[in-house]
């Protein structure tokens, strides 16, 4: 007992001026505003480019629209140059629902020779009864919670959205009624970041380098 | 001063109005600014982290899971700085050279006032290895639970306490090793 109270004396006292306030620079927050302008600055100049390119329905691409591995193998052998539209399925939070299409992977395969002016368009669906809004956020949408709402189907709680996604490893997460973050249970590869957050990944068309 | 909840701050900066986001910084910066200089055991090391951290922190906003919960996840970021930030320096030949500099000192004189009391802990934390340092304190100045290290760390609540109890012994070793050789000099 003597030695605890020992210890806590010391740690108490090696703690105590190690409590003491560190300052920071006085010109420390008007260098992070600069920064912050200035990495604000060159996104909305990276955005203007983006927007200055045509949309992907004006651009000379091939989309490819089919609902599982066998129709897209049947859609393949008719149409050399699609690419096919990958399946994401998705379990409801804390298991409450079964998986819309368990035997799609979470990895949107391409059955065909991939262009690089392919688009692919990824169907995702999420089962969420009682869920009120289910946003889609990715890199692909710059994690915006408002940019890609799933629609609701009317039945079952299922949602769902698709969404033109460029070839590459992809990651995404859900977040229901404007809140709730879920990296998606069925997907085959999550990620946590250096900021703690789990995501799913989803790799669009063959051989996209991961 | 601004009333607005975090969660608030962080819709309006996501919204474009990047004034807010130094409001929110401020708001949850004398943690992480005692934390990283403790750390980091520089002033001017923990502001480059400091930094750098704020702004990755800025860049990745949107991905922020618990708005609610903006402080801890910030910290988290700026934990993972000061990590990668230690791991990279490469004064570590000067700072031990400094470092002997106060040890003789302290021989001499033991700490008398609060800023020196203040540089004679410092000068043994750094002697620590980053991990125990980290853990140190996390549980001793940041004053967080076994969980809380865990969520933030990533390490195991008992791999938490080991080291905690390792850089504890590791401190009396260095500070009353050093008392005891300066009451025999003196």
């Amino acid at each position: 007992m003597v030695e605890q109270n020992d210890d806590r004396a010391f740690v108490e006292r090696i703690a105590k001026p190690l409590r003491a306030d560190a300052p920071l620079a006085a010109d420390f927050m008007s260098r992070l505003d600069a920064a912050v302008r200035a990495d604000a600055r060159a996104a909305r100049r990276a955005h203007h480019e983006r927007d200055a390119t045509p949309p992907w329905w004006r651009r000379r691409v091939t989309v490819q629209l089919s609902l599982s591995p066998i129709v897209g193998l049947a859609l393949a052998a008719g149409l050399a140059t699609v690419a096919v539209l990958g399946a994401v399925a998705l379990r409801a939070p804390g298991g409450a629902g079964a998986a819309v299409s368990p035997t799609a992977p979470p990895v949107a395969t391409a059955l065909a020779p991939v262009r690089t002016d392919t688009v692919h368009i990824v169907r995702f669906v999420f089962i969420a009864p009682g869920a009120a809004s289910v946003a889609l956020v990715g890199d692909f949408n710059n994690w915006q919670r408002t940019a890609t709402l799933l629609r609701h189907t009317g039945s079952d709680g299922i949602w769902t959205v698709s969404v033109p996604m460029s070839r590459g490893v992809h990651q995404y997460a859900f977040v229901i009624n404007g809140t709730q973050w879920v990296a998606d249970p069925a997907a085959g590869t999550t990620v946590t970041d250096d900021f703690g957050t789990t995501t799913s990944v989803v790799t669009v068309g063959s051989g996209a380098s991961s | 001063m601004d009333l607005r909840t975090d969660s608030t701050l962080i819709a309006s900066v996501l919204d474009g109005h990047v004034d807010d986001y130094t409001v929110l910084v401020r708001r949850h910066s004398a943690r992480c600014t005692r934390y990283a200089t403790r750390m980091l055991g520089s002033a001017d090391d923990a502001d480059e982290a400091l930094q750098s951290a704020f702004l990755r922190a800025y860049r990745a906003l949107a991905r922020c899971r618990d708005r609610e919960r903006f402080d801890a996840w910030l910290m988290r970021i700026v934990l993972n700085e000061c990590r990668t930030f230690a791991a990279r320096r490469t004064r570590r030949e000067r700072r031990l050279v400094r470092d002997e500099l106060v040890l003789t000192r302290l021989v001499a004189a033991p700490a008398q006032d609060e800023a020196a009391a203040l540089g004679e802990v410092q000068c043994a934390l750094d002697r620590l290895d980053a991990s125990l340092r980290e853990a140190f304190l996390l549980k001793h100045v940041e004053d967080l639970s076994y969980e809380e290290m865990s969520a933030l760390t990533g390490v195991g609540i008992s791999a938490l306490k080991m080291r905690v109890k390792r850089a504890c012994a590791r401190l009396r070793e260095l500070l009353e090793g050093v008392r005891t050789t300066g009451g025999r000099t003196a």
